[in-house]
């Protein structure tokens, strides 16, 4: 096959169904299709080609993956450590806008390929959550409490008048399980109109849908951590929760990911566990 | 002068970013490099902080492992001598932390304090080199990934590493632009004639042997699967242009959009890559005989006794480098063992 845009001599040892780094498979050994790289095609609902489901990742062990950051967590946080095991509920995408060679990406893991939620990501998504549930989507507000300020970190101008770093540690979440990928489809149909900057198209109904494909994870389970020193896990209060820091920061990352989802499209359903 | 030289590696479990502060160029934030190489390396200042706060952290999880004389009522001799067991044990693991790594007085007890109250003027025991690079992963397009290494730093390595055992000796082979070599049954092989990284295609030569190298790692095996030897240049090329760069954002809460002017690129070295330091310990550096607690012994030298107490709680996991409240930086440290043979795990 010579539709991979790889080099010549690369090409003659190995096509793009027998890479099994899932992540080189979809960035670098990309089909190009006439004018433009495609991951999926389909043609009067006919699927053409799908080069991202049934990917199995062979020779991953995820288990073992698994086990190996649950294990490292343990030894550095011996006494507090919380790792729990949740299943998405009905698909997640990650990194979506990453640069790409698609329309779309998704974030992938830089060396075994798989796809994998990133430890600054769920931070993001818990923190964020605790300013929305508790501090009115008000961040200034946060900074004035001293519990928010040991759990996430702050800068000098908050209560604490000194920058910390946050007390709650959140590892990277793998797959438990070989990820099951999903295309999925949005279909802007009056993409005129929202890309015109001089208000004059009108939303109608004579423009052509636009379908953009993007992957997603769908019925995988991933394994969370949080960890935290004894010496930093004081009492705290944020509203009317009281509480050890590591209490509220597992109530907290449950909140968050059960209630207000992670990565990309959270408002459409995606993104959410159980 | 340093007296005993004692090498360790470590393999990185997350991402990890020791950082050299801030770049004009495409990332804003990247590693830190040799100069003279551009290859990846780990600060000995970086490391040494780490290691000190690992200490520090055991004796807050109270988990310190000491060495066979303290029970014997020995740590009296640093004036600790009215006070209970358990708290006597902690401040002779704090007195011990300051011997070896140096005077730091933020948050110590103030019986330590007083003992160092003439003279805190003094240097550490121990030493580090900085962390060099010896394995480096790149995706590879069988195998899922492969461990990539030159003549330049295995020879390099070879020379380090006979500071500490003098008889270490090995001849590295040569490799062309292009060509790679390594062992026979691996996993990374394709019809055994060539190995794609990323995307690109080296010609392989199956008659790698760098036993001597591995064999003093544990994970040896799963080395021998994925080593790669490349050209010095070839090298270089991948840990130039092939570590992970993950762009950060911040979320505005209002808008739930990305936030105005927060984003930025950080440079990392990926899960899976393997470096190597030496650890350097000297006599301690203190007047009186009585202040050297608990590694003034007859018969045993300080030097000795202070790697020996670095290597019983030198921990197997730690964190190193930046964000560490994002997972970033952990890594699993052991010794270079001269006499690990067998070696796997």
């Amino acid at each position: 096959m010579s539709d991979s845009l790889v080099p010549k001599e690369t090409l003659e040892k190995i096509n793009r169904n027998q890479v099994s780094n899932f992540a080189l498979k979809f960035h670098k050994f990309a089909r190009f299709d006439g004018d433009k790289f495609l991951f999926f095609k389909t043609d009067k609902g006919k699927i053409i080609f799908n080069d991202v489901e049934n990917f199995n990742f062979p020779s991953i062990n995820f288990n073992n993956l698994c086990k190996e950051i649950s294990e490292a967590a343990k030894k550095l946080f011996p006494t507090i450590n919380y790792v729990k095991k949740l299943i998405i509920d009905w698909r997640l995408t990650l990194g979506l806008g990453s640069e790409s060679v698609y329309e779309t990406s998704i974030n992938l893991h830089p060396v075994y390929g798989f796809p994998y939620i990133p430890g600054q990501s769920i931070k993001g998504v818990v923190r964020s959550w605790v300013i929305l549930e508790y501090f009115n989507k008000d961040e200034e507000k946060a900074y004035q409490s001293e519990t928010f300020c040991h759990l996430f970190g702050c800068p000098k101008e908050s209560i604490l008048n000194k920058e910390y770093q946050g007390a709650l540690v959140f590892f990277d979440a793998y797959p438990i399980e070989t990820p099951k990928l999903k295309v999925d489809v949005m279909n802007p149909h009056y993409q005129p109109y929202y890309s015109d900057k001089t208000n004059t198209k009108p939303p109608a109904d004579y423009y052509n849908p636009n379908p953009i494909f993007f992957v997603t994870v769908e019925n995988t389970s991933f394994q969370f951590i949080i960890g935290i020193k004894e010496t930093e896990n004081n009492l705290g209060k944020i509203d009317n929760i009281q509480g050890h820091y590591f209490d509220l920061g597992k109530k907290f990352l449950l909140e968050a990911l059960t209630q207000k989802g992670v990565g990309a499209k959270t408002a459409v359903g995606y993104g959410y566990f159980k | 002068m340093f007296r005993i030289a004692k090498p360790f590696y470590f393999r990185t479990i997350s991402s990890l970013h020791c950082g050299s502060g801030n770049d004009l160029g495409m990332v804003d934030l990247p590693i830190q490099r040799e100069k003279h190489t551009s290859f990846p390396k780990v600060e000995s200042s970086s490391l040494k902080g780490a290691i000190r706060e690992a200490f520090e952290n055991k004796l807050e999880q109270q988990k310190v492992e000491f060495l066979e004389i303290i029970s014997k009522n020995d740590s009296s001799k640093i004036g600790f001598e009215n006070i209970n067991d358990k708290k006597r044990l902690k401040l002779s693991f704090d007195y011990s932390i300051q011997l070896l790594f140096g005077y730091d007085e933020d948050n110590l007890d103030e019986l330590i304090k007083k003992e160092f109250e003439e003279d805190s003027e003094f240097s550490g025991a121990l030493a580090f080199s900085d962390a060099r690079i010896l394995f480096f992963p790149v995706r590879s397009a069988k195998g899922i990934f492969a461990w990539i290494t030159c003549p330049y730093v295995l020879n390099r390595y070879v020379e380090d590493l006979k500071l500490c055992y003098k008889d270490f000796r090995l001849n590295i082979p040569s490799v062309d632009i292009g060509q790679c070599i390594t062992y026979a049954n691996n996993k990374i092989s394709i019809n055994n004639t060539s190995v794609v990284l990323e995307e690109y295609r080296f010609n392989e030569q199956q008659n790698l042997n760098i036993d001597p190298i591995l064999s003093k790692f544990r994970e040896m095996n799963e080395l021998k699967e994925r080593v790669v030897v490349l050209n010095d240049d070839d090298f270089r090329d991948f840990v130039n242009q092939f570590t992970e760069i993950i762009t950060r954002t911040k979320i505005d809460n209002l808008t739930g959009t990305v936030a105005q002017g927060a984003l930025f690129n950080e440079e990392y070295l990926p899960p899976e890559t393997i470096m190597y330091f030496l650890v350097f310990s000297t006599p301690i550096f203190q007047k009186e005989e009585k202040k050297k607690g608990i590694f003034n012994q007859n018969g045993k030298k300080e030097e000795e006794l202070v790697m020996e107490f670095f290597v019983k709680n030198l921990p197997e996991v730690m964190q190193l480098g930046g964000n560490a409240t994002i997972g970033k930086g952990i890594i699993k440290i052991n010794e270079i063992n001269q006499n690990n043979d067998k070696g796997g795990k």
